[in-house]
């Protein structure tokens, strides 16, 4: 997934950002709400973690700015408001989830992962595909015949994205954007070489190749 | 608050205004009974006097003509002498009025030479001296005629002048007894009246409930009661902004705490990520993120804590809201924070009508406390059962061994925990218990809970207004 992180303390950023790039996710961080605007133009985020107390305006306002341009990324909530009329506040002006500071890194992980499969149409994190593979999305784990898989967490990244869209094709550029962090060098054939690796773990039939267009997961 | 009748303004005015007034009429119907009574007096005395003065001469010759020897002559009364038709419109009111003055002539020794018909033959029982006597039933008035051997008394009975001084006094206090009652009700239409825009202020400030501190509002201010309002109005746009500030101090107070214990957190969990399996430190720092979360929890609960103890916590309209949406944002917030123990079995049957006056925060961190405190007690293996009730009562149940009388009346105590566990803060429910009480809610506490032989019951009654 690739993330936008709008976060002014920097400490606590610092920690969310390699909390996320371990489990493989792509983070992109901004301390105010002008760079997050302009990031946000540039590249299509699959999250958006936005704190509501920014230096240089509300993130609430940052929000509403984005629903109002018709932009349906999902967002998530980092505060250290806890009243429940602020937490009503934040969802009526478009947010998905509200996560109260302090909170657990793997709460956080729980709810971005929540959140990104209500979008992806799929909220069911348990998937089965063809060649007698399961995947549980939210525990990040895939059995193979009833044998546990590793990933790495760039090969869980690619995986991730196809699975949570099964029998949909996923273009080569759609398949790098969750890939790589924001900014990060791309070569030509990395999306084939991750590709060849999935197959080899979890066998040939999982991931078909639609030729021209990209690769796809039958459900 | 119920005010006694006689308490009101309205109630004291009337009977104070009434006393008054009756009073004066009272004290000045006896001054105008006392003057016309002396001048009624007076009047039959001048009466008495100029009868004495026209009679005595007429008198004095009627005896000379008439007088027999040893014999009282007596003085015909004028019209007796003349024939009276049937159809003659004869007045025997003239009769009865003309009949009241009695005449003596009485000589130097008391005798009675002469008399008018209505008068006694025997002599008054007063003096022969010049001027005015009482006797026992007459006044009569003396005066010297003829060669200054003869006494011309003219009397009035007593009786007669009584009768006339009390029928004056009672027509001047009849109409007293009806004009009094009539004054009463005409002082209470004015003072009603009068005392309107009083009670429209009363009625306003009655209505609003304790958390509304909005001004108050007139249609028709009278001097005296827009000052009252307006004082009134100054003080709580003055508490309304110490309050704001109070609440603005702990809000911002929470954000400065919070910030610091996530970074501490966050960071602390990313060393115990990136230490390698095995590695000396990992213990402290699994230590460090335990004391960590306990300290995030202490600070959280102090805070609202705080917030209870500061602010009034009702609805900011002062009337009841709908708290359904907020109770199942509640229960969704808990289920999804995943906190350890038993099921959440929520009852949403009468959710839609729960509504109560009391501030939307405040009512969430009253039934989060609670339903934290019911899966942290309560025992694994039954469900936290969460109900609504009348529209303004929520109960939470849990399962797990009851708790003791004793105990269960320290529970609202500040840092008691229940002992069979000990790591909630023990603030819990002192906070539930805060807010109840500045919300006029009640919480009451039930182990074992109804039913049961086991368990436990909080239930949160919430004032309605």
């Amino acid at each position: 997934m690739r993330i936008l992180l709008v976060e002014d303390e920097l400490m606590l950023a610092d920690a969310v950002r390699d909390h996320l790039l371990a489990a493989g996710e792509a983070v992109d961080h901004s301390a105010s709400v002008v760079d997050a605007e302009i990031m946000l133009r540039g590249t299509n985020y699959d999250v958006l973690l936005l704190d509501l107390n920014l230096p240089d305006g509300k993130g609430l306002d940052l929000l509403r700015g984005l629903r109002r341009k018709g932009s349906a990324t999902p967002c998530i909530i980092l505060t250290a408001q806890d009243q429940i009329s602020d937490r009503i506040e934040g969802l009526n002006a478009g947010a998905d989830d509200y996560l109260v500071k302090p909170f657990d890194l793997n709460e956080l992980s729980a709810r971005l992962a929540a959140v990104s499969r209500r979008y992806s149409g799929n909220p069911n994190p348990f998937v089965e595909l063809a060649g007698g593979v399961e995947v549980d999305l939210a525990g990040r784990s895939v059995l193979r015949d009833g044998v546990h898989i590793d990933l790495t967490s760039r090969e869980w990244a690619l995986f991730d994205q196809m699975v949570k869209r099964p029998g949909q094709t996923l273009s080569k550029r759609q398949l790098e954007e969750a890939l790589y962090e924001f900014g990060a060098e791309i070569e030509s054939n990395t999306v084939e070489v991750y590709v060849s690796r999935l197959r080899r773990k979890l066998g040939r039939d999982v991931i078909k190749t639609v030729r021209g267009v990209g690769y796809r997961v039958e459900g | 608050m119920k005010i006694r009748v006689q308490n009101s303004l309205q109630f004291i005015l009337t009977k104070r205004l009434t006393v008054i007034v009756a009073v004066f009429w009272v004290i000045g119907a006896l001054f105008a009974a006392y003057t016309a009574r002396h001048e009624m007096e007076e009047g039959a005395d001048t009466a008495l006097i100029e009868t004495s003065r026209r009679a005595s001469t007429l008198v004095i010759d009627y005896l000379e003509n008439h007088q027999d020897e040893g014999e009282i002559v007596v003085l015909p009364e004028p019209g007796f002498d003349v024939e009276l038709g049937d159809d003659s419109d004869y007045d025997e009111d003239f009769d009865d009025f003309d009949d009241f003055m009695q005449y003596q002539l009485r000589n130097a020794d008391g005798a009675v030479l002469l008399r008018s018909r209505n008068a006694p033959e025997t002599p008054f029982d007063t003096p022969l001296k010049p001027g005015f006597s009482n006797g026992d039933e007459v006044r009569v008035y003396t005066s010297v005629t003829g060669n200054g051997d003869l006494f011309m008394q003219v009397a009035e009975p007593t009786e007669h002048r009584n009768e006339a001084i009390i029928e004056t006094m009672v027509s001047q206090f009849t109409p007293l007894i009806f004009l009094i009652p009539v004054t009463i009700l005409a002082v209470v239409y004015s003072v009603t009246h009068a005392l309107a825009p009083v009670r429209q202020v009363r009625n306003e400030i009655e209505t609003r409930g304790e958390g509304n501190l909005t001004p108050i509002e007139q249609d028709d201010p009278i001097e005296e009661i827009s000052t009252i309002v307006t004082a009134v109005n100054r003080l709580m746009a003055k508490l309304e902004a110490a309050l704001s500030v109070e609440r603005s101090f702990t809000a911002n107070s929470a954000h400065e705490l919070r910030t610091p214990i996530a970074v501490a957190m966050a960071q602390t969990q990313r060393l115990l990520a990136e230490l390698p399996e095995g590695h000396a430190a990992r213990k402290r720092a699994a230590q460090t993120e335990e004391a960590l979360k306990r300290l995030s929890r202490l600070s959280e609960k102090l805070l609202q804590l705080a917030r209870a103890e500061s602010s009034g916590g009702f609805s900011p309209t002062g009337h009841n809201q709908d708290l359904g949406p907020t109770l199942n944002l509640v229960i969704e917030d808990i289920r999804r924070a995943g906190i350890d123990g038993a099921e959440i079995r929520f009852d949403t049957e009468n959710l839609a009508s729960l509504s109560a006056n009391i501030d939307h925060d405040a009512f969430a961190i009253c039934m989060r406390n609670l339903i934290e405190n019911a899966l942290k007690y309560g025992g694994d293996e039954e469900p936290v059962d969460i109900r609504v009730a009348e529209g303004h009562i929520v109960q939470v149940v849990n399962g797990g061994p009851p708790v003791s009388p004793a105990e269960l009346a320290q529970l609202t105590t500040r840092f008691k925990r229940s002992s069979n566990k000990a790591d909630g803060s023990g603030l819990g429910l002192a906070i539930v218990e805060a807010i109840a009480r500045n919300t006029k809610a009640e919480l009451k506490l039930y182990s074992p809970r109804p039913d049961h032989a086991d368990g436990f019951m909080a239930e949160l009654r919430l004032h309605q207004s």
